[in-house]
């Protein structure tokens, strides 16, 4: 055996077992489902064929229809609610905190969050919100109202504050990253050229920081849309998402076609963004050294 | 004429580390200043303040008559090229120059043109489109100068503008920015720790050092008449030698150094007889006499035995040891082509001789053994 020969029998080894999982873990079951979703649902279980009626049933029939439209909209609102929560954190903690230390303190503690179980964070909303929550607890001791009131839990407000809450760390990190990494002489220099502190943000500021607000809400929108907790935790009987109706799908309903179909619109959409996202990046991508 | 820019008692500290202390300097309209020192000496802190990045602790800073410490950045008529160019990296070079103006407020017309008059100047139309990712430095540099110049400011900071140039480039930028400085009259300060170029370009220097002035002068004054040996020692190389005083005379000062003696023109001190002063003697006022002449009677003629020696090309660096603590280093300028043969070889006792006048006395002795030897 030669050195050439060595070295490749080498990689090979080292490759086989990420090879080996990536394919039995992740390109094995997709193609599964996918081959699943053209099934045909037979009681007590379905049958092998190929046909497109479940993603038809997607597009005509309500239950599915309204409910893909109410997740995209729950995400959306999820991503616009936790940038408008972070940008200011962290633009304050890129440009306006001097202490490195301070500034890493705040950071660690807006994302530390992240190693608590997620589940524990989504019931913390609910004791937060509910008729016997901290929050009507305070309205009633204030004396704003005179009994509790179940108007915060339980419907998609609830579910929007939930997801916020817990997604916002995903958007603090990638605009975090890019806040950083303007040059602070550029924002000098557009301020030397004549403009102020609106419209040197606008224009240098803003623009610049484009990357980390692609990445944001990549991150928050795809995480929010497959959310399956919330909706069941604090969302109430209008509040149910794609993924947990895929969950019934393949459980109570046990229409593993339609599950597979409703999964691959999911998948579909995700690698859309994903690969939107990532041209968007890619073409105004900047070189800040 | 009038000082278009007046600072007064600038004090900044940061962290309560002083970094600009007590600073005052008048720079003339059109005049070409250059603030000189090491690092963290405070001259780029004394220019941001200058430019309003950073607000003084004390003292005041006027553009024009006009107070402007309380001003902002961009309420400032003074436009500054940064060290780094600060190009805006997600617009284009015509983007880049016509920023100021268009966001300033100037109207389309007026900004196309004023952009397309600077990108002529520079030599960059053809690059007009062009992303500042996409230019080469010594490009950059002119799109930053064109940048900061498109706005016609009254006074116009360079922070360390050549530092980001290659040796040949940057000289020939040194000339060009001279050439610009002439043509368009405006009033420059730039900031520099290289003393070549502070020498090359600047009508008048300010010598600072932890945060202080140390002298301001024109560079032949500098040169010729440091007020100090730090002055002495940044400005080109000099040997500082300490001498004890012998001799007060009108004409000046007798020193012995060694077994010799060393007179030094006065320039207004009158030490004591037997106190130690320092000296300084630059190099190439070292004059080597010729092998016939060694026992010379003359004034200042030291005799000594070359120890080392070095060819640079354009002169011989030779050190030579007359007998005191250090020896004496000096250029020789070789005007015409001399054989190897026809320079003294090492160990070979020749004498030197220098002006009075160009022995500069200082009554304050310093230490410059570490910069002296580097």
């Amino acid at each position: 055996m030669n050195h050439l020969q060595r070295r490749q029998l080498g990689f090979a080894a080292l490759m086989s077992g990420p090879i080996v999982w990536w394919g039995l873990v992740l390109l094995v079951p997709y193609a599964i489902m996918f081959m699943i979703s053209f099934y045909s649902r037979q009681f007590p279980f379905h049958v092998p064929d190929f046909q497109f009626g479940n993603y038809w049933k997607i597009i005509v029939e309500d239950q599915y229809y309204m409910v893909l439209m109410r997740s995209l909209k729950i995400s959306l609102f999820v991503s616009l609610a936790a940038f408008a929560l972070a940008y200011p954190l962290t633009y304050y903690l890129a440009f306006k905190v001097r202490s490195h230390r301070v500034r890493m303190i705040i950071y660690v503690a807006t994302i530390i969050p992240l190693w608590v179980s997620y589940l524990l964070r989504a019931y913390t909303w609910k004791t937060i919100l509910g008729t016997e929550g901290i929050l009507n607890s305070f309205l009633m001791w204030t004396g704003i109202i005179n009994e509790p009131i179940s108007l915060f839990l339980y419907n998609q407000f609830a579910m929007v504050i939930t997801m916020a809450y817990i997604f916002t760390p995903y958007m603090v990190m990638p605009l975090f990253a890019s806040l950083e990494k303007i040059p602070r002489n550029l924002i000098e220099a557009s301020k030397d050229l004549g403009i102020g502190r609106l419209g040197t943000f606008w224009r240098i500021t803003l623009p610049l920081s484009v990357p980390g607000i692609l990445a944001g809400f990549t991150f928050t929108f795809c995480l929010s849309f497959g959310d399956f907790i919330s909706p069941q935790l604090v969302g109430g009987p209008y509040s149910n998402m794609i993924s947990n109706v895929v969950a019934t799908q393949f459980g109570i309903a046990m229409n593993w076609p339609m599950g597979s179909a409703l999964s691959m619109v999911v998948l579909f959409i995700v690698v859309a963004i994903i690969t939107m996202s990532d041209r968007f990046e890619r073409a105004g991508r900047l070189d800040l050294g | 004429m009038a000082n278009i820019v007046e600072i007064k008692n600038l004090t900044k500290a940061f962290g309560g580390v002083r970094a600009v202390e007590d600073v005052t300097l008048q720079v003339e309209e059109g005049e070409f200043m250059t603030m000189l020192g090491p690092s963290g000496c405070g001259k780029t802190t004394t220019l941001r303040m200058i430019g309003g990045f950073e607000y003084p602790d004390r003292g005041r800073v006027l553009l024009g008559g006009q107070d402007v410490t309380d001003l902002p950045p961009y309420k400032r008529p003074v436009n500054m090229m940064f060290q780094d160019f600060a190009l805006f990296p997600h617009m284009t070079v015509a983007q880049n120059i016509g920023y100021g103006l268009r966001i300033g407020g100037a109207s389309k017309r007026e900004t196309a043109k004023r952009v397309d008059e600077a990108l002529r100047t520079i030599e960059l139309t053809h690059k007009a489109v062009s992303r500042p990712s996409e230019l080469s430095i010594g490009q950059m540099q002119r799109v930053a100068l064109a940048r900061a110049l498109v706005r016609r400011p009254k006074v116009l900071l360079l922070d360390e503008p050549m530092s980001a140039l290659d040796a040949q480039l940057r000289e020939t930028m040194q000339v060009e920015l001279r050439h610009l400085h002439e043509k368009i009259g405006l009033t420059f300060i730039m900031v520099t720790h290289d003393q070549t170029e502070a020498l090359v370009m600047s009508d008048r220097i300010m010598v600072m050092d932890q945060g202080r002035v140390v002298q301001v002068g024109t560079p032949t004054e500098l040169y010729d008449h440091p007020a100090s040996p730090y002055v002495a020692n940044f400005l080109g190389t000099s040997n500082m030698i300490v001498a004890t005083v012998s001799e007060v005379d009108t004409a000046g000062v007798v020193t012995r150094y060694g077994p010799h003696e060393i007179r030094a023109t006065a320039q207004g001190q009158r030490p004591e007889v037997g106190v130690e002063v320092m000296l300084s003697i630059r190099p190439e006022k070292l004059r080597l006499l010729a092998d016939g002449t060694a026992a010379s009677d003359d004034v200042n003629s030291l005799s000594g035995v070359i120890s080392e020696q070095f060819f640079h090309g354009d002169s011989v660096r030779i050190t030579l040891d007359i007998g005191g603590d250090k020896p004496l280093i000096l250029h020789h300028q070789l005007t015409s082509s001399l054989g190897q043969a026809a320079l003294p070889p090492a160990g070979q006792t020749v004498t030197v001789v220098v002006d009075p006048s160009s022995v500069t006395l200082f009554e304050e002795v310093a230490s410059y053994e570490a910069e002296y030897l580097a």
